[in-house]
């Protein structure tokens, strides 16, 4: 068998939480932490306790006072930056207000809400979508190496951005096509595979195979949309390696939407996977009925992972590392393991945007390439550890 | 991990379930969305005051605060009529491409700096994306811009900062002409000095038509022109229909070679250039010649542009932003190309 080997999970001691309710309040707290701290990152600097009381007040929908921009008031962004830095100590003492004027505290709030907060929040959201995506297909085709992408699914959405950039579309009407394409691009492999296991008899290899086939083909269909335009390769290029600075609140609702749809389905089936993975003939024998859990768990992945795609264009090797990471840390109990591959996903998304953000700030890189400087390491290793244990190591 | 059938009983998710679990999460996620949206903060507003609505050269219909103090300037053709309209003490910015491309000297002449007196601490990254978060720091009321800025940049700026975007790409030399009265519009402190441009460029241009008809009334044969700023190994990089260039050529009595290609900025190949051995070659010389601009470097024209020399036509290197923006300084240029394509009919002009 390929893939995770079950192992069972040893009770805990009484006084200790379980190791996966640990780690996933870790990935939560860490989340959380980026959510309110990453919006310090870009081209203009703000202070990082401007950036908490400002999360802060809007997240409570105004009840946290921003006031820093004027009078003091408890739990203000007076008291932060009183109570955190020394500068704001010094003033605190010498009975000066704070330093920021409305105006600064006015742009610095609609450039760490407004600007920056959609696309962040967009990570987190796509981040999530993929690495559940990515641990419910590695789950049921029992295989580590499979990502959302092995299927297809981004070359399928990739083809559908370059079918839009071949015809010169007005502006607004790019940007309104441009996510509609690219997920109706990324549907169409994920429901071929769906219809292949429909058909019933086929082994989760063929499927896979199917999905690299149709990969493979989607492939050529792309070149062949470039070379009949080469002046669509810089969009289709940017595209092909994902970026979240076009973000939305509106993009955010979607996918959180989708997210929201499809991980609590792919949620329902932890059991079914887990049962999966002992193979096809035993989870038929203790009923579980094998095909259609493969086919609901394409389904949806597809779903999910197209809404993403189509927002974010393509992000690799978030669907591939993140649920190794989760496994990691809880096992291999897909009960666990989904809802912290989720957090993971978030979590690594999240940090590779701010990677892109900084790393040569004021121009921020498509969010692909740090996740690929991650990932592509970590698939490597994941290869010649596999290898390792084909020859003889530890299965 | 339990897998053990009697604990817990097989069983298959049931399409009720499915179907339930849907949708509460349905419920859930129309509830975070209402939420969010509850959360939309008041963005960062202009200044009260008086405001302006204008159509821009890319039919969009822009509302701006009149006479606005802090503007920045994304290309250095709307940087010429800017400074011609005496507006440079409002410019807090201005477009540069990043340390990789060379900065502002890829963008800007070294005389435009100095006349401009344009510093790098004005610069705003512009490519490969332009830097929106500066621009709002800069408590910017009005950003001028070209058809180069993205539109997605675009969108940003009047979006999420609520700051207007204004964008002058004329079509060709007589849309500058429009471009000056759209500064005026927004900018009327700018008064008689707009009046006074756009009066002068009008009497250029007149002269230029003037000039043409009484050319072909006379049965003067036109020359034939390649109007280039770069080449290439095979080719050199021309103006196609409906371009300015074109345009340009046109206006000063010219006939271009590459007015049959189809896009505005073509290639034209240099087997085609020899074939048709144009009167007059008017090349693009550049001030920094170290990285996208290598075709522009004057000495390596002559030295590796394709064909050069059996090239019999008359060769004048002219700076390329007079020949690549379209602004006031090229309808000023018009004299001069007219004085090339007919040195014994027009006069040189006057410096």
């Amino acid at each position: 068998m390929i893939g995770p080997t079950p192992r069972s999970v040893g009770t805990p001691p009484a006084h200790r939480l379980p190791r996966w309710v640990l780690a996933f309040l870790g990935f939560a707290a860490a989340l959380a932490a980026l959510v309110f701290l990453s919006p310090v990152f870009g081209s203009v600097r703000i202070p990082w306790h401007v950036v908490v009381a400002i999360v802060l007040h809007q997240v409570t929908g105004g009840a946290f006072p921003t006031a820093p921009c004027g009078s003091p008031s408890f739990l203000s962004l007076y008291f932060f930056e009183s109570a955190v830095t020394r500068e704001g100590t010094a003033r605190l003492l010498s009975g000066l207000s704070t330093s920021y004027g409305a105006r600064q505290c006015a742009i610095w709030t609609t450039i760490a809400w407004d600007a920056r907060m959609p696309p962040l929040l967009l990570a987190v959201f796509a981040g999530a979508a993929l690495g559940i995506s990515g641990g419910a297909l590695q789950g049921t085709f029992r295989n580590p190496l499979v990502d959302p992408y092995l299927l297809g699914l981004s070359t399928g959405a990739a083809v559908g951005a370059a079918v839009l950039f071949t015809f010169n579309l007005a502006p607004a009407q790019q940007a309104a096509a441009l996510p509609l394409l690219a997920f109706c691009g990324g549907l169409v492999p994920g429901l071929v595979v769906y219809l292949a296991a429909r058909g019933g008899g086929r082994s989760v290899e063929t499927l896979l195979l199917t999905g690299v086939a149709l990969n493979f083909l989607f492939s050529a269909i792309l070149d062949l949309l470039l070379l009949y335009r080469p002046s669509s390769n810089i969009n289709v290029n940017f595209w092909l390696l994902g970026g979240l600075g076009d973000a939305s609140w509106t993009h955010d609702a979607i996918v959180l939407s989708a997210l929201l749809l499809g991980g609590t389905a792919i949620g329902l089936y932890g059991r079914e996977l887990n049962i999966l993975q002992l193979g096809s003939d035993v989870a038929e024998s203790v009923g579980v009925d094998a095909r259609r859990v493969t086919r609901r768990i394409v389904l949806v992945t597809t779903v999910l992972t197209a809404t993403a795609v189509a927002f974010t264009g393509v992000i690799g090797f978030v669907g591939l590392v993140s649920p190794h990471i989760a496994r990691r840390f809880v096992g291999p109990d897909y009960r666990r393991v989904l809802p912290v591959v989720a957090l993971v996903g978030a979590v690594f998304l999240t940090l590779s945007w701010d990677i892109a953000e900084t790393v040569i700030s004021p121009i921020v890189l498509p969010v692909g390439i740090p996740t690929a400087f991650v990932g592509a390491p970590f698939f490597l290793y994941l290869l010649y550890r596999r290898r390792g244990r084909a020859v003889g190591g530890p299965t | 991990m339990s897998l053990n059938p009697s604990s817990a009983g097989p069983r298959n998710v049931s399409g009720s379930v499915f179907l339930v679990a849907i949708l509460i999460t349905a419920g859930v996620a129309v509830a975070a969305t209402a939420g969010y949206y509850t959360l939309f903060p008041a963005a960062v507003g202009g200044p009260p005051g008086p405001h302006v609505t204008v159509l821009d050269d890319s039919d969009r219909t822009v509302t701006a605060p009149v006479n606005a103090t802090r503007i920045v300037v994304l290309a250095p053709n709307v940087m010429d009529l800017v400074y011609r309209l005496n507006l440079r003490d409002r410019v807090v910015g201005i477009g540069c491409t990043t340390g990789i491309a060379g900065g502002m000297l890829n963008e800007y002449t070294p005389n435009q700096t100095t006349d401009w007196n344009l510093t790098p601490a004005m610069c705003i990254t512009d490519f490969p994306t332009l830097d929106t978060e500066t621009i709002a720091n800069l408590s910017t009321q009005l950003v001028l811009a070209s058809t180069l800025t993205y539109a997605s940049d675009v969108a940003t700026l009047t979006d999420t900062f609520h700051i207007p975007v204004v964008i002058l790409a004329p079509a060709d030399l007589g849309g500058i002409i429009t471009d000056v009265r759209l500064l005026a519009e927004l900018f009327p402190v700018v008064g008689t000095t707009a009046l006074s441009l756009e009066a002068h460029l009008g009497a250029i241009l007149n002269n230029a038509s003037d000039l043409v008809t009484s050319l072909s009334y006379n049965d003067t044969p036109a020359p034939s022109v390649l109007l280039t700023y770069y080449f290439y190994e095979d080719g050199y990089g021309a103006y196609g229909q409906n371009s300015f260039g074109e345009s340009l050529v046109a206006l000063a009595g010219g006939n271009s070679i590459s007015s049959n290609l189809t896009f505005e900025y073509a290639d034209l190949n240099a087997t085609v250039v020899l074939s048709d051995q144009p009167n007059v070659i008017l090349y693009g010389t550049s001030w920094n010649d170290e990285w996208i601009v290598d075709g522009q470097d004057p000495g390596a024209w002559t030295s590796s542009a394709p064909y050069w020399s059996q090239l019999n036509g008359t060769k004048i290197p002219v700076d390329v932003t007079l020949i690549t923006e379209p602004d006031a300084s090229m309808i000023f240029y018009l004299p001069w190309l007219e004085h090339w394509f007919y040195p014994t009919i027009v006069p040189a002009p006057l410096a």
